[in-house]
């Protein structure tokens, strides 16, 4: 309920800034205007996807010895170190599309759509689209992500539809929207835009490694039963990884499928081990929990971004 | 001489924006097509880059011509034609598996088999201008001389090649199976940008 409400919180904040101060369309034409300014967006999903320009903005910042251009460094370094607090779970924990996603695919009891299975490479889509985001963004010298696929510039930028090209924009944002976000989360009950579109889950995939808390499957409690394959909501779990008794690079942590294995075959471990002093039914197992990992992980987080402001 | 090191100089501090020009459609390439071999691999960037090298003495030489005849304009519709082109060739590669290729269109792949692919994507990402090509497209304009315009494009092309060829770094890792099908992917998704892209541009 926390994770989904920061998501609704989020999204109402970046209506009212603009309704509220009755200047939207100012902030839309400052928006836009940072966007095709060939400036890296403060944003961790375009952090990724954008991560050649933020390189190059840098590198540049530093050429220039301006100091004040800096500042991106610093905010850069802060959502380079989500990866490293969080891992993958930032995305079940954390991010505004993964609570909105979240939230729909929770409205339905059951799933109108039974769908279990990615068809053959699909799967791979957000890593395809991370390396071509990246790769297009540094070419044109603009955030792609953000002026191309991010939904959430319906809410405060892209308002104006003049020209065909911000026609485009439009109906593919819109698209995103409905499609990803909404319908398909509310239809199938799986986190279509986290598990198919996201390139920052992508790049959670490669960089969320470093980070020890890992999901991982009993081979000597599983039955293939299939439940967590069925749970997961966002196709992490392949018939092929479950027969190895694997989970996918793209989970995102959210703990369905441990909640659902009647097995209890699958649980929270760093790096595949037990957690040592916390073994499995012992009086501390409790605390190998996703919760309390969340916990000290925003109070780490907490503790960077003070420093920061504070810097 | 000083041709030579004007062109190289152009060409190595402006090779970062050539990076990017090529790396859309060089890398989703490169995954698909690497082997876990250093040779192969080589042999794959050499082609690629070949094919970027005849590009440019051709438009040495055409450039050269330009300016020898005192004109400095290139067609309007060539970028984005080269852009189309490019996005055309990306989709149909990564549509039709080179194994069924043979048994669809002999006729075709006998002249057009999937070996030469790199060689003719390095040609269109050499048309594809991009801002130091210009620059040097500019300078060679003024040199007056195909000769030496030739050889300005060539020191421009040794300059920016140092850019492109740590993409043969992908090596170690193309043993990796899910590296294929991310290249695929990012071959369709970067051919239909392309696409995109060179349309819009002849449109408007």
């Amino acid at each position: 309920m926390l994770f989904i409400s920061m998501a609704w919180l989020f999204v109402a904040n970046k209506w009212l800034r603009g309704l509220v101060g009755l200047s939207w369309l100012n902030g839309l034409n400052e928006n836009l205007r940072n966007l095709q300014a060939q400036e890296v967006p403060n944003c961790h999903i375009a952090m990724g996807s954008s991560i050649l320009n933020y390189l190059y903005q840098q590198y540049l910042a530093f050429q220039s010895e301006n100091w004040y251009q800096w500042g991106p460094l610093s905010l850069g370094f802060l959502w380079l170190v989500i990866p490293f607090l969080f891992g993958q779970a930032w995305c079940s924990w954390g991010c505004f599309y993964g609570g909105l996603d979240d939230g729909f695919s929770r409205i339905f009891v059951k799933p109108w759509i039974r769908w279990f299975r990615l068809p053959g490479p699909l799967r791979d889509l957000p890593a395809a689209l991370l390396v071509v985001l990246a790769l297009t963004s540094l070419t044109t010298l603009l955030p792609v992500f953000c002026l191309w696929v991010c939904p959430f510039k319906l809410t405060d930028g892209f308002l104006d539809p003049v020209g065909n090209t911000r026609r485009l924009q439009l109906a593919i944002l819109g698209t995103v929207l409905v499609v990803a976000v909404i319908l398909l989360p509310l239809l199938a009950r799986k986190r279509l835009f986290c598990g198919l579109i996201c390139p920052f889950g992508a790049w959670q995939a490669l960089t969320g490694k470093i980070h020890p808390f890992r999901v991982t499957i009993d081979p000597d409690r599983c039955t293939q039963c299939q439940r967590c394959l069925r749970a997961c909501p966002t196709f992490a779990i392949s018939h092929e990884e479950l027969r190895q008794h694997q989970i996918g690079p793209y989970c995102n942590q959210c703990g369905e499928c441990i909640d659902v294995c009647p097995e209890v075959a699958i649980r929270y471990t760093a790096f595949g081990r037990d957690f040592p002093w916390m073994p499995p039914g012992g009086a501390l197992a409790e605390f190998a929990d996703h919760r309390v990992f969340a916990l000290f992980a925003y109070l780490l987080l907490g503790g960077a971004v003070g420093s920061l402001c504070l810097y | 001489m000083l041709v030579l090191i004007e062109g190289f100089g152009l060409g190595l501090s402006t090779g970062i924006y050539c990076l990017g020009a090529c790396a859309p459609i060089l890398i989703p390439f490169v995954m698909v097509e690497s082997r876990p071999n250093w040779r192969s691999n080589l042999w794959l960037t050499g082609q690629f880059l070949l094919g970027r090298l005849i590009a440019y003495v051709l438009f040495a030489a055409g450039a050269s011509l330009l300016g020898q005849l005192a004109s400095s304009r290139l067609p309007t519709w060539l970028v984005p034609a080269g852009l189309l082109l490019s996005g055309i060739l990306m989709l149909a590669y990564a549509a039709a598996p080179r194994e069924a290729w043979p048994g669809l269109c002999p006729a075709v792949c006998r002249r057009f088999p999937a070996a030469r692919m790199p060689l003719l994507l390095g040609f269109l990402v050499g048309i594809n201008v991009c801002p130091p090509f210009l620059a040097a497209m500019t300078r060679v304009i003024d040199l007056h001389h195909t000769g030496l315009s030739i050889l300005y494009f060539l020191a421009f092309f040794v300059g920016t090649t140092l850019y492109v060829l740590p993409v043969i770094l992908v090596t170690p890792i193309a043993r990796i199976a899910r590296l294929k099908s991310i290249g695929w992917l990012a071959c369709v998704i970067a051919g239909t940008w392309f696409c995109a892209s060179g349309i819009s541009g002849l449109v408007h």
